[in-house]
């Protein structure tokens, strides 16, 4: 678990490390440093009238975590119901939100398939 | 009519506006202190804006009559004069007499907000700017050591003798007392023949008769205790034994920069404050209440635990004793929470006291008479609320003045009284704070808001409108009656924004209005943002929150009064049609047939049925906030965690009635 940061600025792309993780089948990673903690999925309280790759909210740690469907923002084919998911839980301007992922592989000093928080996130906003 | 104590109560809020300003004052000015241990000189912009504060601070203070505030921040001002005008330059003993002149300022204000003596060594520091004002020594090169002089004496000083102070430490001459004590009927000559026998090169700078100290045995009114203060190059010969009489003391005086002769326990106030309070960053109360919702959330999953194994074994003695521990941690806990959430909250007084100078600004521009009365400055109110409620009240002001007030030729004309009166009233109510703001000018017109609202398409033409529905329309999106954008009318936001807003703060807003006699805006707003009483009900297999202070009523729904009308649900209630409204759209299922309650919930006026299987209780919640890509959705105020790990929205009502989800208040 890595404390809650500041808000981060945006990350240069050459700065690592990396959390890899998979959803859909496809390998990617997220940059450490904007990421408080991963948990266990648990299923989330639905909001009317959002963005479908909303998946809900969920409490954690006295805040109101924004789910955020990794699948359904890249445009993948939905998680079957039951499977294990993870919920990498990062903080972007002064919130925190939940990114669903399939499951979370390691820490890596390089990646092929790098994504940026803002971009993902930017998805529901 | 002001009486005595009117005029009393007045003073104190003013006093107490004007040291919280002071202290803001101060605050900033320690935080921009631009020649601190660096000594790297002041930038221009920062100079400015101290000069600034420190302007407006001696203002303040010689308003309320703090001359001593008043005299310190004239020297800090003029030292910053002169470093803008670029007549001093932040070297030398500048810097130095800045920061010392900025605590003196400090001390100043302390001293006038408890009571005590003067700030010791003002007089020295006086001089001090006096003199590098002057371009005398310290204007340049090392900064004078100056002797730390007891209190009694700097504050005798006159300033010829201070200003000899200064000269002889700039000289490098070493201080010495000379404490002495003579008695009653012999003291005159025998202190003449003292001060007569002091020659150069010793410097005699003063003699101050000493006050007797606190179980002095010779404060029996049969000795006279003098001070005499010398100054001599190190090494001369000071002034023999026989003159200086029986039981006399020399004390040689300690020199050095910064702020002579302070005690320990003036430095301890100083570091201590001068409110009792204590300045705390948001984040970190929000940290505390982070961890407290942590435990208690840790705590119901140990309960869950413990349910389980009670349901294997229900005899346990172990179980039955950890349950009654678990309730009394989660009595705690909840006390602790509110707690935390209590530390949040802030008196209106500081609001209060910016909105009377704000009505005074704006009076004067306007050319109006304006008098500003405040009451109930001590309701206390969440940080939060009180900070996103400056936008409102301050456009609710600006149209009491600029639209209500009538100037003061016109008011004669009708019979009123010269200057108009606004009046800020606040009360805590429960869980809420009303807040009222009645100016006694025009009030609303019904006829001329009924022209506005017809040219804008808002009513047919001719329509008559009562004071209700005039005072109603007002709020209407860019409604505005004002011929013309005047300085005063605003920033292109009408009483929609100002509705909006506190809207957002889950408070509501009305307004009352006598034509020709005056208007009354009445708000009632949240203590807390963050705590509220609330209802929790059930919809299907959902629960939502319903804060009960927008509550009017739970009914028990009678099927047969149940019936559609324009494709909607409503309900035949003794009072009129309610509009009923299910909570599909959040996942719980759709009323067709409802049965169960409908929880009426809104204004008087406007009310909505909100369709609900089960009434599961009342509590009080913490509302959290919902992100940003979440926080437009029209009738969530937000979401709270019932201590099983799950989210449970919480309706707002007004939101609701606004036209449901896709709605988003239709313009």
């Amino acid at each position: 678990m890595v404390g809650l940061p500041p808000d981060p600025a945006p990350t240069p792309a050459a700065g690592g490390p990396w959390l890899a993780f998979v959803a859909g089948g496809q390998e990617y990673a997220l940059p450490i440093d904007a990421l408080v903690e991963v948990i266990r999925y648990r299923t989330p309280t639905m909001v009317p009238g959002v963005s479908p790759a909303v998946e809900g909210i969920l409490p954690h740690r006295g805040r109101m975590v924004t789910l955020v469907d990794l699948r359904r923002s890249l445009g993948l084919t939905p998680r079957s119901p039951g499977s294990g998911a993870r919920v990498i839980v990062a903080a972007s301007g002064g919130e925190w939100h939940g990114v669903v992922v399939d499951e979370v592989v390691r820490v890596v000093g390089r990646h092929d398939r790098i994504l940026d928080l803002e971009t993902v996130l930017g998805a529901i906003r | 009519m002001a009486d005595n104590s009117g005029d009393r109560l007045e003073r104190e809020r003013l006093e107490r506006d004007c040291f919280a300003e002071a202290e803001e004052i101060l605050d900033r000015l320690i935080a921009e202190r631009p020649v601190g241990a660096g000594r790297t000189g002041a930038e221009v912009g920062s100079v400015a804006r101290m000069f600034r504060d420190v302007h407006s601070l001696k203002g303040l203070a010689a308003s309320v009559g703090h001359a001593e505030v008043a005299r310190v921040a004239h020297g800090v001002e003029e030292l910053l004069a002169g470093l803008r005008q670029g007549r001093l330059r932040p070297e030398g003993a500048v810097p130095d007499l800045l920061d010392e002149g900025i605590d003196l300022l400090g001390a100043a204000v302390r001293q006038a907000r408890l009571g005590g003596n003067l700030p010791e060594g003002l007089g020295t520091w006086e001089g001090r700017v006096r003199l590098v004002m002057a371009g005398g020594p310290g204007t340049d090169g090392e900064s004078v050591g100056l002797p730390h002089l007891p209190a009694f004496i700097t504050d005798c000083l006159s300033q010829a003798e201070e200003d000899l102070v200064v000269r002889e430490a700039a000289a490098g001459r070493e201080f010495t007392l000379l404490r002495v004590a003579f008695p009653v009927e012999t003291f005159d000559p025998r202190i003449r023949a003292l001060t007569e026998g002091i020659a150069s090169p010793v410097t005699l700078i003063a003699t101050v008769p000493e006050p007797p100290a606190a179980g002095d045995l010779e404060a029996d009114g049969t000795r006279v205790r003098f001070c005499l203060v010398l100054a001599a190059p190190p090494g001369a010969s000071l002034p023999s034994p026989e003159i200086a009489g029986e039981g006399h003391r020399f004390e040689s005086v300690a020199a050095g920069r910064g702020v002579p002769g302070r005690r320990a326990e003036e430095e301890a106030q100083e570091v201590r404050g001068v409110s009792e309070s204590l300045r705390v960053p948001v984040q970190r109360l929000d940290e505390v209440t982070e961890r407290v919702g942590e435990l208690s959330l840790a705590l119901a999953g140990l309960r869950r635990a413990a349910a389980e194994v009670h349901g294997a074994c229900p005899e346990s003695r172990v179980l039955r004793e950890f349950e009654r521990l678990a309730r009394t941690l989660s009595t705690h806990l909840a006390a602790l929470q509110r707690s935390t959430i209590n530390t949040r909250l802030m008196p209106l007084d500081q609001v209060l006291g910016r909105l009377s100078r704000l009505v005074a600004r704006t009076a004067r521009d306007a050319d109006r008479e304006v008098e500003f009365v405040g009451l109930g400055g001590e309701t206390e109110i969440d940080k939060r609320v009180m900070d996103e409620l400056a936008g409102p009240l301050v456009h609710l002001l600006r149209n009491a003045v600029g639209h209500g007030i009538e100037p003061p030729s016109e008011r004669e004309r009708l019979g009123k009284r010269r200057s108009g009166r606004i009046e800020v009233r606040a009360r805590a109510l429960g869980g809420q704070v009303s807040l009222e703001i009645e100016d006694d000018g025009r009030g609303v017109w019904p006829p001329q808001v009924a022209e506005a609202a017809a040219r804008r398409g808002l009513i047919a033409p001719g329509t008559s409108l009562t004071m209700e529905e005039a005072c109603l329309l007002l709020f209407v999106p860019g409604f505005s009656t004002a011929g013309s954008v005047s300085p005063l009318s605003g920033r292109g936001v009408g009483l929609d924004a100002v509705r909006r807003a506190i809207r957002q703060l889950r408070g509501s807003i009305t307004l009352r209005s006598r034509q020709g006699e005056g208007t009354t805006a009445v708000l009632t707003l949240p203590i807390s943002l963050a705590l509220l009483q609330a209802l929790i009900v059930r919809a299907g297999d959902r629960r939502f929150a319903i804060p009960l202070t927008s509550i009017r009523e739970n009914l028990r729904i009678d099927p047969v009064r149940v019936r559609r009308q324009d494709g909607r649900l409503v309900y035949d209630h003794p009072r009129g049609v309610l509009p009923l409204r299910d909570l599909a759209e959040f996942g719980a299922p759709a009323g067709t047939n409802p049965t169960g309650f409908a929880v009426v919930a809104g204004h008087p006026e406007r009310c909505v049925g909100v369709l609900v299987e089960e009434c599961l209780g009342q509590q009080e919640i913490v509302l959290r906030p919902l992100g940003r890509a979440l926080s437009e959705i029209a009738g969530v105020a937000g979401a709270t965690e019932l201590g099983d790990a799950t989210a449970v929205l919480v309706l707002d009502p007004e939101g609701l009635m606004a036209g449901g989800c896709h709605g988003r208040l239709a313009a």
